[in-house]
Order: C-alpha cells, then structure tokens, then sequence
C-alpha cells in the first residue's frame, strides 16, 4: 500500500510538464557538491517509505518533504523545506496518523569542483524547527566526478530535540557513500551505501548504528528528474529499525 | 650443547568466508571495468594550449573550457566535443544554455571554445564564428 502511494506520487509528478530543466540529482540520501546556478529556482517533492519493523504489527510510515531550491552565486545555494509531513500507520490496532514536523532551512557551499578539481568539496548546513522538533545538521560533502562516473561521500553531523519541550535529545553520526554511472543520455544507475549510527542523549554507549544498502536510479528528462534508492537494512540482527526504506524526489526548475 | 630453539606454532590466518569476500570482489570488479572506460578530460575538451589559439583569446577560451566541463557536469557527463558534429552542436549548445540557465556572456565563452575546437580538428568550417571575432564578444 505505501509503495503503491508513492509510484502514484512518482508517476503524477513524471507527466507533469515543466517549462526548463532542473540542476539534476543522482542520489536521493547523498547530497552532491553541486549548488543551482545563481538566479534559478528548483521544486523537488521528496517521498520516503519505510516498513517491515521488528514487532510490529503492520508497520508503515511515509515521510514527504517540499524543498524550494535558489541559485545565489556560483557557489552558494540556500533552500526551504516548506514542510516535513508524515502518514505513520503504528500497527493495525492503532491506525494511522498524519503528522506536521517541521519546516527547515538549508545553506549549501561548494568550495572545488568534482571534475574540473582533483576533489569537489562542499560544506552544507541545516536547521529544522516545529511544534514537537528541533534540530541542527552540518555536512561534508565530497565528490568526485570521472567522465560517466560519480563517487559521493557524505559526513553527517546531527543534533536533534524531539517531543513536548524538546525534552529528548539525541546526536546522529552519519558515513554515506555513493556511487552512479552514466548507462545513457538521461539513464543512471548506482548504490548508496548508509551508514547511520543514533546516539541517545549523546551517550555513546547507547549508540546503535543502522546500515543500509541499495541500488539507486535516476532519469533526468526535459525539464524534470526523477531519482529513486531502495534501501535493504544490512544488519538486522543488531537493529530494531526499519527492514526496508524506499525514497524517491522529483525536480522540476523554474 | 645448546638447545635447539623450539619453532613457534603459528597459527593458521582466519579464513574470509566466501559471503564476506563478494563485497570487495564486486568493487574490485566493477572499478576495473568502469575506470578504464572513463576518458580523460583532456580527451572531453581539449586544453586551450593545444589549440594554437591567439595568446589574446587563451585566457576567454580557458575559462569557456572551464565552464563548460563545470556546467555539463553538474547533469550529466560532459560530452567529447568531436562525438557531436557542428551542425549538431549548433542545437545542443542553446538547448543545454536554457537548460543549466547559464548567463550570456558565459554562453558566448563556451561556444568560442566548442567552435575552436571544432575548427582546429577540421570539423567546422573556416569562416565559422571563432575567426570573425574574439571568444565572449
């Protein structure tokens, strides 16, 4: 049921028309060093779906995000998540729930570029704030681009504040690798490779670290891109999260 | 007589298991298969000094070299100039312009770069733009 919403989701936004071509993305975990031209403006519709959680009864959650992109200069872009939303079904006893998180802030630097470079390097910030969250993120970004190939890392730096009075704190530490290949004009095909460890309270003794793996495909077509990761949980038997999580963003640019 | 020196037991290295090698294997392998069929970007866009441009023009077509590797790449790879005749790049050029939302005078650089690789490699023609004016103009 949540992957069928969200081919829906996908294939609306795939035959919509769009009137120029949007800055396009390989990668749908990964952020790329690459910031929009200065003067342009990007939409992309994120949507994540994630299920088959250890104890419980027919788990699902889907997580949307809006993100409004602007090009300033050559090498500094700053983006609006107008909103992070969620439909979360708990279990079968409990139902489903609609959510407001946040809305949140983003600053991106590219300090060298990936092909013309020996290392794109790119520095990336982040703050989100709603009823029930606060959180702060620091990235960076490295990639490097060798004709048809893209290599991406990302290190991620996170602070989060969650529940009434943002009482429950907790840092995340995350290595992201990618890797994606030009198969033709528009088609491309890689993996990204997460490894995402929690640290409640910042207590690294309570520390549990997820790794996901999966492909990644991405088409950039005439004014529009599509990008979409399924990911595999890798270590289940250490993990109480989700087996499964699927992500896709469409872009449009304006 | 001196004793003889025992021999230390080693013991025998763990052996990987084969479900832990194929990770590495599937690396190994795919690196050698994609990195050889990546070209250089020399091959991509050939440097300005190789073109024999005018020692006025060589910083403008530097920077039109520049810009077009940097902006291709931002979608997709960029492409090796001479897979594309000058016909043909006479409609990818302003396509690609709208698409990556380049300014103007950055879009007169690439093409006095594109058009003087084309013209040096004998592709375009001699009374093509590069040798009526300087690149950007």
């Amino acid at each position: 049921m949540p992957l069928l919403s969200c081919c829906v989701v996908a294939i609306a936004h795939a035959t919509l028309d769009a009137s120029a071509v949007a800055g396009s993305r390989r990668f749908t975990y990964l952020r790329d060093v690459n910031v929009q031209t200065p003067g342009s403006i990007e939409f992309e519709h994120w949507t994540t779906v994630k299920w088959d959680k250890p104890g419980t009864d027919g788990y699902w959650r889907l997580d949307f995000r809006e993100e409004i992109e602007f090009g300033i200069t050559d090498n500094f872009q700053l983006a609006l998540y107008v909103a992070d939303w969620r439909v979360k079904h708990n279990s079968d006893a409990e139902g489903t729930e609609l959510e407001y998180r946040d809305t949140a802030l983003e600053a991106k630097w590219k300090l060298s570029d990936p092909t013309t470079d020996f290392l794109g390097v790119g520095l990336y910030a982040e703050t989100k704030f709603g009823p029930e969250k606060l959180a702060a993120e620091g990235k960076l970004l490295l990639q490097k681009n060798l004709d048809k190939l893209q290599l991406l890392y990302n290190l991620t730096v996170e602070g989060e504040w969650e529940e009434e009075h943002y009482v429950e704190a907790k840092g995340k530490i995350k290595n992201q690798f990618g890797a994606s290949w030009q198969l033709s004009e528009s088609f491309f095909a890689g993996a990204e490779l997460l490894i995402n460890t929690t640290l409640p309270s910042w207590r690294s003794s309570d520390a549990t670290t997820n790794v996901y793996l999966g492909p990644a495909l991405s088409y950039h077509g005439d004014g529009w891109f599509i990008a979409a990761t399924l990911e595999f949980l890798m270590n289940p038997e250490n993990s109480n999260s989700e087996r499964y999580q699927f992500r896709t963003i469409v872009g449009f640019d304006f | 007589m001196r004793p003889a020196t025992p021999i230390p037991h080693r013991q025998p290295t763990e052996a990987i298991a084969p479900t832990r090698q194929w990770p590495r294997v599937g690396i190994l392998l795919a690196a050698a298969i994609l990195l050889p069929a990546c070209m250089s970007l020399e091959q991509i866009a050939p440097p300005v000094a190789t073109l024999a441009a005018p020692p006025e023009w060589t910083s403008s077509l530097e920077q039109g070299r520049l810009i077009y590797l940097q902006t291709c790449s931002r979608c997709h790879a960029a492409p090796h100039i001479l897979e594309y005749t000058p016909a043909e790049w006479d409609t990818i050029l302003p396509d690609m312009f709208d698409e990556s939302d380049l300014a103007g005078p950055h879009r007169r650089l690439v093409t006095s770069y594109v058009t003087l690789v084309l013209q040096r490699t004998g592709s375009a023609p001699l009374d093509s733009r590069i040798t009526t004016s300087a690149p950007g103009t």
